[in-house]
């Protein structure tokens, strides 16, 4: 479904050449959830972003069912933007506060050239799909709470009938009883209409339990992927072992037996990322060769891929 | 009860807005022990920050706050107490580490103003070197020269936690400290204040909405729903064995990652209206257990245990024998 | 305790959503106009700038007197019941001449306005909206129309158009706008970094829809609240400009060429100054209050 290789995308700041993503190479099946997990500043909004054409790649290809859409004009690009939507973080600043629910989700049907008639069929029943109902299409986004607000922007995605949906950071931004209304949502929706999604987030444990796949980045590249519970059950990538073992589980007898494996240091600026393998500077066995050789995905068996050869 | 280091009873505040009088918190009552974690569970709305603030005096002249008792250490709360408290005896940490910190003073500037504010004897430089140092900003020397902007979010929210220690208070307000952090830093942050506390046997009081930090950290479990105290426990009774729907909803609804991947059992429905209120429950309208009663009268706190108390009227003897 | 067993019936889904109260619904500016309307100062604003309105449509077809009638036998009368404001000089009823003033002093308000709200809103909204090279060049030319001081344009129109209101318009027109043009160029170049900017352009939306849509309604706004602040200072400026000889020309009367005309005879006939000024000043005064009132009222942060 899709396939990026070698994708790159640098800033340019007043400090310099920001590294914000950097040879990142990934692929999702039909029907599949690729996780994309880092924490913040690693590049996976800026990943996700690039891979939809927000932001122009400097290097790499971004092959979606088959077509290079790397860089295609926006004009050409068109037919996938109806192929490939996206949800975003915070479901108050992604409304228009001055469009109504409803002319929100209509909108990608006027864009596409959706028959007319039928925009407002649809409109209530996305509203339906996402667990709204159709008297609400009228109101404006200030009027609903923000689990609410993610739902008339998950409609807003379906409505020109996507493929694939990247979702940044979709729920962190929710109150937790909220969350899993949304994760139950999405994931419904995947059964019934064979979405694609590529998950940006940092909460590892909702990771965990959408994904298919996974992806942990750091500073811009990714160090590890594996099927999800192969990852969180055998993690290799000593940045992942130290991620995981930092996440804290909502069980006290867990709780009071798991070990922290602490990360030394602060998180270098992507501005000037270490050399070698980024992650040398605070990597607890790190060995004075690893600031010299640039690690590479390997296969370490059962397609689990690892970015540091000491493993 | 002279280990009680706060005692509230029966606090009631609402803010007055353009729509009318929010009612914020319905008569919270709780304690903190000496030495004790307390963790206070809710969401957005569930007055959680308004019962911390309202202790501090700090909700802003657009509200109203009563109670029956405050106490701190056995002494009355009056507001001009509380003013001489604050900082010194009672410290409190906030979400955005970004917001707290002054950007045209340095970081050790600003500590050093904390201790001359609370009157510190003793040598100004060394306390604030020795608390960085502490903290894990090292060297300590040379960075309390730096502006908050030269640290990084986790610093940042390092030397906000060095502020609120230096004095070496009895108790910490901790309002979502690591919200805002990574897993990494959040780690690192939770376990300095694990060590403050083991060094200094501070109190302190943990506001999150992350079950899983009050899981690990917290020795008794508040949960909270649209200002009022649902469920009170030690934090096996509320994690093995919770009793009101809401907090055994609260924990159905994260994931369980045992590999099994069931589907999550969120709690339906919206946050709660502080503005309209229910007359009754205030989980009625998502409470997927819900009777007539709930509509219309406010549940009775009922006693499991000397320590798990809920309000929900389940637990009464009626409703389960209408059940039957 | 006793309790009837009824009460412990599950809820129907009915008798839940009983418990649902949903407040009507209400569009922005509505909401907008139900904030501003608690404002006492931004209400009193509008009604001043209403009658003043009102004064200047109708007050001079209603009045006995016409602006340029003179009749010397109430030359310099000072007010009284049949010559409320008194006569000047040349036995013309200043009641009549003042509210005649307000027409062209308003319309020079008004016309500013539109021109600022025109040129200045496309202006800084392409500027904005371009970005890089284009907003670099755009910005640089309203930087130059900047800091020409408004007197040059209008000496320089003098000596080819000649005085009256004609010159004062071009005047305005030139450089009125770029204070909105920077103004919304910044809103726009903030906006259009907002994440529902971002979905309409992942949706595919052309770049007209984004800025015509998405980023022009959410910065009017700010545009209402300049404008409004502006209006006074456009009045002022004519009258400014009347008052040293470079407005409107008699037997036109504006508030500035009024003023200017009283200035002479300040000492003895003090009234004939005082109700052109304050005419002047109610209404810079009255649109500042309603500015305020609606920068308040508009201010999200202030929303609950």
């Amino acid at each position: 479904m899709l396939e990026v290789n070698n994708l790159t995308k640098y800033f340019n700041t007043p400090s310099g050449k920001l590294h914000a993503c950097e040879g990142v190479s990934l692929s999702i099946a039909k029907g599949e959830t690729l996780g994309l997990v880092g924490e913040s500043g690693c590049g996976k909004t800026t990943t996700g972003r690039t891979i939809i054409r927000l932001y122009e790649p400097d290097e790499g290809q971004i092959i979606f069912d088959g077509h290079d859409i790397t860089h295609l004009t926006q004009k050409k690009l068109l037919p996938f933007r109806k192929k490939i939507q996206m949800i975003f973080q915070d479901p108050y600043a992604s409304l228009n506060p001055r469009m109504t629910a409803g002319d929100i989700i209509r909108e990608p049907m006027i864009v596409h050239r959706l028959p007319k008639d039928e925009h407002t069929d649809r409109v209530n029943h996305l509203l339906k799909l996402v667990g709204l109902n159709s008297e609400q299409a009228g109101r404006y986004p200030h009027e609903f709470s923000g689990g609410q607000r993610q739902r008339i922007g998950i409609a807003r995605a379906l409505a020109a009938e996507p493929e694939m949906i990247i979702c940044d950071e979709p729920i962190s931004a929710l109150d937790v009883s909220i969350q899993a209304q949304i994760v139950n949502i999405l994931e419904d929706l995947q059964k019934s209409l064979g979405l694609t999604y590529l998950f940006v987030a940092h909460d590892l444990s909702m990771v965990r339990h959408i994904s298919t796949r996974v992806a942990v980045m750091y500073l811009g590249s990714i160090v590890e992927t594996a099927e999800s519970d192969e990852l969180y059950t055998r993690p290799l990538h000593p940045y992942t072992v130290s991620l995981l073992s930092s996440v804290p589980v909502p069980d006290p007898d867990k709780s009071a037996m798991r070990h922290i494996i602490p990360l030394k240091g602060e998180i270098p600026s992507a501005v000037n990322p270490p050399s070698g393998c980024k992650f040398h500077t605070r990597c607890p066995n790190a060995k004075p060769e690893c600031s010299s050789i640039t690690p590479v995905l390997q296969d370490k068996g059962s397609n689990h891929l690892c970015a540091c050869p000491f493993v | 009860m002279n280990d009680e280091i706060l005692r509230v009873e029966d606090l009631r505040t609402t803010f007055t807005t353009s729509a009318g009088e929010v009612k914020a918190l319905n008569g919270v009552t709780f304690s903190v022990k000496r030495g004790e974690v307390l963790g206070i569970a809710g969401e957005s709305g569930s007055g959680k920050s308004t019962a911390m603030l309202s202790v501090m005096g700090l909700t802003g002249e657009y509200s109203k706050v009563k109670a029956d008792k405050m106490t701190f250490m056995g002494e009355e709360l009056t507001p001009s107490r509380v003013k001489a408290l604050r900082g010194k005896n009672i410290a409190m940490v906030f979400q955005d580490p970004m917001t707290s910190l002054n950007p045209v003073l340095t970081a050790g500037y600003q500590l050093e103003e904390a201790l001359k504010r609370h009157h510190w004897n003793g040598n100004i430089k060394e306390r604030v070197i020795d608390i960085l140092t502490k903290v894990g900003i090292v060297p300590a020397e040379q960075r309390m020269k730096n502006y908050p902007h030269e640290f990084s979010g986790g610093q940042r929210q390092r030397i906000m936690t060095a502020m609120s220690i230096i004095c070496n208070p009895e108790l910490l307000i901790a309002d979502e400290p690591t919200t805002a952090l990574d897993v990494t830093v959040q780690a690192q942050i939770l376990n300095l204040l694990r060590e403050i506390r083991k060094a200094s046997g501070m109190s302190m009081i943990l506001i999150t909405h992350d079950l899983g930090v009050i899981a690990g950290e917290a020795d008794r479990v508040i949960a909270m729903y649209g200002g009022r105290i649902v469920e009170e426990g030690t934090v096996r009774e509320i994690f093995n064995s919770p009793k009101h729907p809401y907090t055994m909803g609260l924990l159905r609804s994260v994931p369980k990652n045992d590999g099994k991947r069931e589907r999550l059992i969120p709690i339906e429905g919206q946050p709660p209206d502080l503005l309209n209120p229910p007359e009754g429950c205030p989980f009625v309208k998502r409470c997927p257990k819900a009777m007539r009663i709930c509509l219309r009268q406010k549940p009775v706190p009922l006693t499991l245990s000397g320590t798990h108390k809920y309000s929900c009227w389940l637990a009464q003897k009626a409703a389960k024998e209408v059940k039957e | 305790m006793n309790y009837n067993p009824d009460d412990f019936l599950p809820l129907t889904l009915q008798e839940k959503s009983s418990a649902e109260i949903m407040r009507p619904s209400k569009t922005y500016w509505a909401d907008v106009w139900s904030r501003l309307k608690t404002d006492r100062l931004a209400m009193l604003g509008l009604l001043t700038i209403t009658v003043i309105i009102l004064f200047a449509v109708f007050g001079p077809m209603l009045s006995r007197y016409s602006y340029d009638e003179m009749d010397f036998n109430f030359s310099n009368e000072p007010p009284s019941l049949i010559h409320w404001f008194g006569c000047d000089m040349l036995g013309r009823d200043l009641f009549v001449r003042v509210m005649y003033g307000a027409r062209i002093s308003l319309s020079v308000g008004i016309l500013a306005s539109i021109i600022e709200l025109l040129i200045g809103v496309a202006y800084g909204g392409i500027s904005g909206f371009k970005g890089g090279k284009v907003d670099d060049v755009m910005m640089r030319i309203v930087d130059v129309i900047y800091s020409v001081p408004a007197m040059i344009y209008v000496i320089l129109l003098m000596v080819v158009v000649g005085p009256g209101l004609k010159s004062i318009f071009i005047t305005l027109g030139i450089s009125y706008w770029a204070p909105m043009a920077r103004m919304v160029r910044a809103e726009v170049m903030r906006l259009k970094n907002e994440e529902f900017v971002i979905a309409a352009r992942v949706t595919g939306a052309s770049p007209s829809r984004i800025l015509f849509r998405h980023i022009i309604p959410n910065a009017m706004g700010a545009v209402l609240v300049t404008l409004t602040f502006s209006v006074p200072g456009a009045i002022f400026t004519e009258a400014f400009l009347s008052f040293v000889g470079l407005g409107v020309s008699a037997p036109m009367a504006s508030w500035g060429v009024l003023s200017s005309d009283a200035v002479e005879a300040l000492a003895v006939y003090p009234y004939q100054l005082f109700f052109p000024a304050a005419a002047i000043s109610l209404t810079i005064l009255a649109f500042n209050f309603l500015g305020d009132g609606l920068r308040d009222a508009l201010d999200p942060k202030l929303r609950k």
